[in-house]
């Protein structure tokens, strides 16, 4: 309710305003008609009084007329012109009377649109004021008029003429434009302007220019929000006031300082700020123009100039040569540590500083072997004024320096002499040496029996060593700078451009090639190619390593044709000995039957000495199958992987003698352990068959001991046969192994069974000897690979 | 020119303006705010303006304090506000005038030579402003503007006005030559016809 009541109120007091304010309209209203009226019969009266007068007093009119200082005209409604004063004739142009003028006809053309809303609103209103336009005059020629005017109403209340008062303001139109021009040059300028320019008024700036605020990085409407402290750098701006209170309070009118600015994006400039202090006429400062210069390369310049200087000094400080600058007059102007170490200089550098050098020279030539050369060549130089680098000085201690000079000449001007001088003994004979090397090496590679031969990427030869020559028939001259592959025929280039193109992607390896001598001879070469490099790494080229193999290659050949001729009459061997054994062995055993059935009979026809005989034919022939069969066996030792089995040693031994039938009074006595083999069997059947046989066969006594073992050496077995039997004879023991020597003449003995056994215990990779002593018994020690183990 | 040495105090501001201004108000806001505004600015002529008399500008600005103290909304952006909203006042009351001219240029022309100089004519007391109005090229406008007032903000806004009028968009950018706004340059940016 109370809302309702207050907005009642409000509407309350509304309606009471206005209700006011009509009643004062009303009033004012009322007063204005009272004075309307009046002043309506006034003007009646005055129009009346007017037109009578202009009737009967024409002269007078016109005299008052005329009186009007500036050009009055009246015209009709088509601006026809009725009258003109003196002054609008003579704005026209016109002495005396006139012709007949229409207004219109003589405003500009472009004007025209202009005068005619101009016109319009003239009599809507019934007056014109400040209506501004261009018209002809009498001399073709436009003025710039301005013009207030109404129209005058008959008694009726019709218009009936115009008139109005004119003003030439051809001039001021003018210096108008003239301004209008200069100002928007000024702008032009100041818009253009690479320098920023600022117009301030205390702190607050009023106007910049593009320039400024494109070196602030902000919107030119925004920078002229701010005030120069918003914009000045705080670490620069309290020296930038400082300076601006000093230049306003004593009257400068300029003020020049370097200070920075902030930029929108928080970085900030380096600039020239000129500032022109603006005083009004009592002396007071009214606004500031700042030309602002970005100088924040120059700054950066400065400082990297500043930093290298710096660095430069640093650098010479520290540096190991020793560095003498002299002036004009050779006077030391700068040297450094070394320098004074390099001479054996006991002062300090502060004390060098001013020196006269040409006294000093005379002082330190002593140093050098070769003095008045010191001195003279230092003149010289001098004298000279030209560069001289790389001299070498030779001193007394053995030490050698270096000598650079270089004249200092800085813009078209000579500025003094600098010296280096560094200790290079150490360099020197360091360089003596490497010569040395070099010299060493090269000998080597000329020397070696294998060839060089260095090609670039395109194959063509950069170097060839002596022994490449040689080996090809080319000399150096026919090699260099040729592409090798032109020069030299090898059988297949395609294998050698295979290789080529390996080297080039960084790989090495080794061929052999056929090529051929330059006296027509094709020879076999075995080539070890490998990439160059330079020092980026890049592959430059590469390097080949030529041996001639082909005699090497030749013997091979020949060798290989050697052992396939050995095995191939070795096969006919086997055969040989096979084939008469067998056509031995079947006439030998009809000799043997037909012996047999002789003797059972005819025993009692033949005499006791025929059968003896007999019985010593049969005997004959038991030794003739025995040698027979063995070297049978002997034939057939051979290297074949068949029949490879494994077997313990100790049982094939077992079983060789138990099948033996060992006559009374023998003993075999196996020494544990015996190792276990892989092998074929029956070569270590014969190998112990043979061994104890041979022990038994040259046995005459009842008691015979024979002892087998095996001892393991580590990289073989030891096996060994003893017996304590006769003996061997020492002149014989070199010949028991080779075939059909027997020691004995006796008849159950062959003779071969040794050969046999070394012929199988070498089959295998090992070795066979003997020690015996003539009636001390025999050992026989053999050797096995471990290979052979299981 | 002459207006300048004219003490403020002595300026007077045409009725229509006030009642145009609090109208504006009645609408935005509503007619609480006037009576509040009237209320609390202590005006000599208690809130009531008729068309014809006139009044110390005196009262525009303590109104101005006031709405803007109540709406929370700058001063500027009121008379911005204002300026366009007159426009269409006065467009609304005269349009026999406003339609005498055909574009907006010339609107803003006759503004200063013809409706001012009748104005004057017709109220001796009233202190006008001066907009000078150059044409710098086509589609822009420099426009001068001199008032003792510094209702910078109230032209601008007029302006706005004249151009909406003729459907032609304007961009208007303006700077103080001097920092109190009594002269201020404008530059008008717009379509070409």
């Amino acid at each position: 309710m109370s809302r309702n009541k207050e907005k009642l109120e409000i509407l309350k007091r509304a309606l009471e305003r206005e209700r006011k304010a009509h009643q004062q309209t009303s009033e004012v209203l009322g007063e204005k008609l009272q004075e309307i009226r009046q002043l309506e019969s006034k003007l009646a009266k005055a129009s009346l009084k007017l037109e009578e007068r202009a009737k009967s007093e024409e002269p007078w009119f016109h005299q008052s007329f005329q009186e009007i200082l500036d050009p009055y005209i009246i015209t009709d409604l088509d601006s026809n012109v009725q009258r003109m004063n003196l002054a609008a004739m003579a704005f026209f142009g016109y002495e005396g009377a006139p012709p007949p003028l229409r207004l219109f006809d003589l405003v500009h053309p472009e004007d025209l649109a202009y005068t005619r809303q101009s016109v319009q609103k003239l009599f809507e209103l019934g007056a014109m004021r400040n209506y501004t336009a261009r018209v002809r005059i009498a001399s073709g020629a436009y003025r710039y008029i301005r013009v207030n005017g109404s129209v005058v109403y008959d008694a009726a209340g019709k218009p009936e003429v115009v008139h109005g008062i004119m003003r030439d303001i051809t001039s001021e139109k003018e210096l108008e434009q003239l301004i209008w021009r200069q100002r928007q040059q000024l702008d032009i300028i100041v818009d253009h302007s690479p320098l920023g320019i600022v117009l301030s008024e205390g702190a607050q700036i009023l106007r910049c220019n593009v320039a400024f605020a494109k070196m602030l990085g902000y919107p030119q409407q925004e920078v002229i929000k701010k005030t120069i402290s918003e914009i000045s750098h705080p670490a620069d701006y309290g020296q930038t006031k400082e300076l601006y209170e000093a230049a306003k309070s004593d009257g400068s009118p300029t003020l020049t300082l370097e200070k920075r600015y902030l930029r929108q994006d928080g970085t900030s400039i380096w600039a020239k700020t000129h500032v022109s202090l603006i005083r009004d006429k009592h002396n007071e400062v009214k606004f500031d123009v700042a030309f602002i210069e970005d100088i924040t390369q120059e700054k950066e310049m400065q400082r990297q100039i500043s930093l290298y200087e710096n660095r430069i000094a640093t650098l010479v400080r520290n540096l190991r040569s020793g560095i003498l600058f002299e002036d004009r007059t050779r006077h030391i102007l700068y040297t450094n540590e070394a320098f004074k170490e390099l001479f054996g200089i006991p002062v300090d550098i502060g004390q060098l500083i001013g020196m006269d050098c040409v006294a000093a020279i005379e002082a330190s030539k002593v140093l050098f072997v070769d003095e008045d050369g010191f001195v003279q060549r230092v003149e010289e130089i001098v004298a000279s004024q030209r560069e001289y680098l790389g001299d070498e000085l030779e001193l007394k201690d053995g030490r050698t320096f270096r000598r650079d000079y270089t004249p200092v000449i800085s813009e078209g001007e000579f500025q003094g002499h600098l010296w280096t001088y560094t200790d290079i003994t150490t360099l020197k004979q360091h360089r003596q040496n490497l010569i040395k090397e070099n010299e060493k090496y090269q000998r080597t590679i000329s020397n070696m029996n294998i060839g060089l031969l260095e090609v670039d990427l395109e194959d063509r030869i950069e170097w060839a060593n002596e022994q490449f020559c040689h080996l090809s028939g080319y000399n150096e001259d026919e090699l260099l700078g040729k592409v090798a592959l032109e020069v030299i025929t090898v059988e297949k280039p395609a294998v050698f451009a295979d290789k080529v193109a390996l080297r080039k992607q960084g790989t090495s390896d080794s061929y052999e090639i056929r090529a051929r001598h330059k006296n027509g001879q094709w020879r076999q070469w075995l080539i070890s190619g490998a990439p160059r490099y330079n020092e980026r790494g890049e592959v430059i080229g590469s390097i080949g390593m030529h041996l001639d193999v082909t005699e090497q290659r030749n013997h091979e050949k020949q060798l290989k044709a050697l052992i396939r001729e050995a095995e191939r009459s070795n096969r006919e061997l086997e055969e040989y000995a096979h084939v008469v054994s067998h056509d031995l062995k079947s006439p030998l055993r009809r000799i043997h039957t037909l012996v047999e059935w002789l003797k059972e009979g005819h025993r009692e026809q033949m005499e006791s000495e025929a059968v003896g005989y007999i019985d010593k034919i049969q005997s004959s022939l038991e030794g003739m199958d025995e040698l027979i069969d063995k070297v049978l066996q002997y034939a057939g030792i051979n290297g074949s992987q068949q029949n490879i089995e494994a077997f313990p040693l100790r049982q094939v031994v077992t079983n060789v003698y138990e099948k033996m039938d060992l006559p009374a009074g023998v003993t075999v006595e196996i020494a544990d352990p015996m190792p276990e083999l892989k092998a074929q069997r029956i070569h270590f059947q014969q190998l112990y068959q043979n061994l104890i046989g041979n022990a038994i066969a040259h046995n005459p006594s009842k008691n015979l001991q024979i002892r087998i073992g095996c001892q393991d050496k580590g990289k073989a077995f030891e096996c060994f046969v003893s017996d304590n039997g006769v003996g061997i004879a020492r002149d014989r023991q070199d010949k028991i192994f080779s075939i059909f020597h027997s020691s004995s003449n006796h008849y159950g003995h062959t003779g071969i069974g040794l050969s046999i056994v070394k012929k199988i215990v070498e089959l295998y990779g090992g070795t066979i000897t003997v020690e015996s002593e003539e009636g001390a018994g025999s050992t026989f020690r053999f050797s096995l690979p471990k290979t052979l183990a299981v | 020119m002459q207006q300048l040495d004219i003490p403020t105090r002595m300026m007077k501001m045409k009725g229509f303006i006030y009642r145009y201004f609090l109208e504006m108000v009645e609408e935005r806001f509503g007619l609480t705010l006037v009576d509040t505004l009237v209320g609390k600015a202590d005006l000599p002529s208690d809130g009531v303006y008729t068309h014809l008399g006139n009044y110390p500008y005196e009262e525009m600005l303590q109104l101005l304090d006031a709405l803007s103290a109540e709406t929370e909304l700058p001063k500027e952006s009121l008379l911005h506000a204002f300026g366009t909203y007159l426009f269409g006042r006065l467009n609304a009351t005269h349009p026999e005038v406003i339609g005498l001219y055909e574009s907006p240029v010339d609107l803003l022309k006759g503004l200063n030579d013809h409706i001012h100089f009748h104005v004057q004519n017709l109220y001796p007391e009233a202190a006008l402003p001066k907009m000078e109005v150059r044409e710098m090229g086509p589609g822009h406008l420099q426009v001068l503007y001199e008032s003792s007032r510094g209702l910078y903000r109230l032209a601008h806004g007029l302006m706005e006005g004249v151009f909406s009028h003729f459907n032609i968009f304007v961009g208007i950018q303006f700077r103080l030559l001097e920092a109190d706004g009594t002269i201020v340059q404008f530059e008008l940016e717009y379509e070409p016809e």
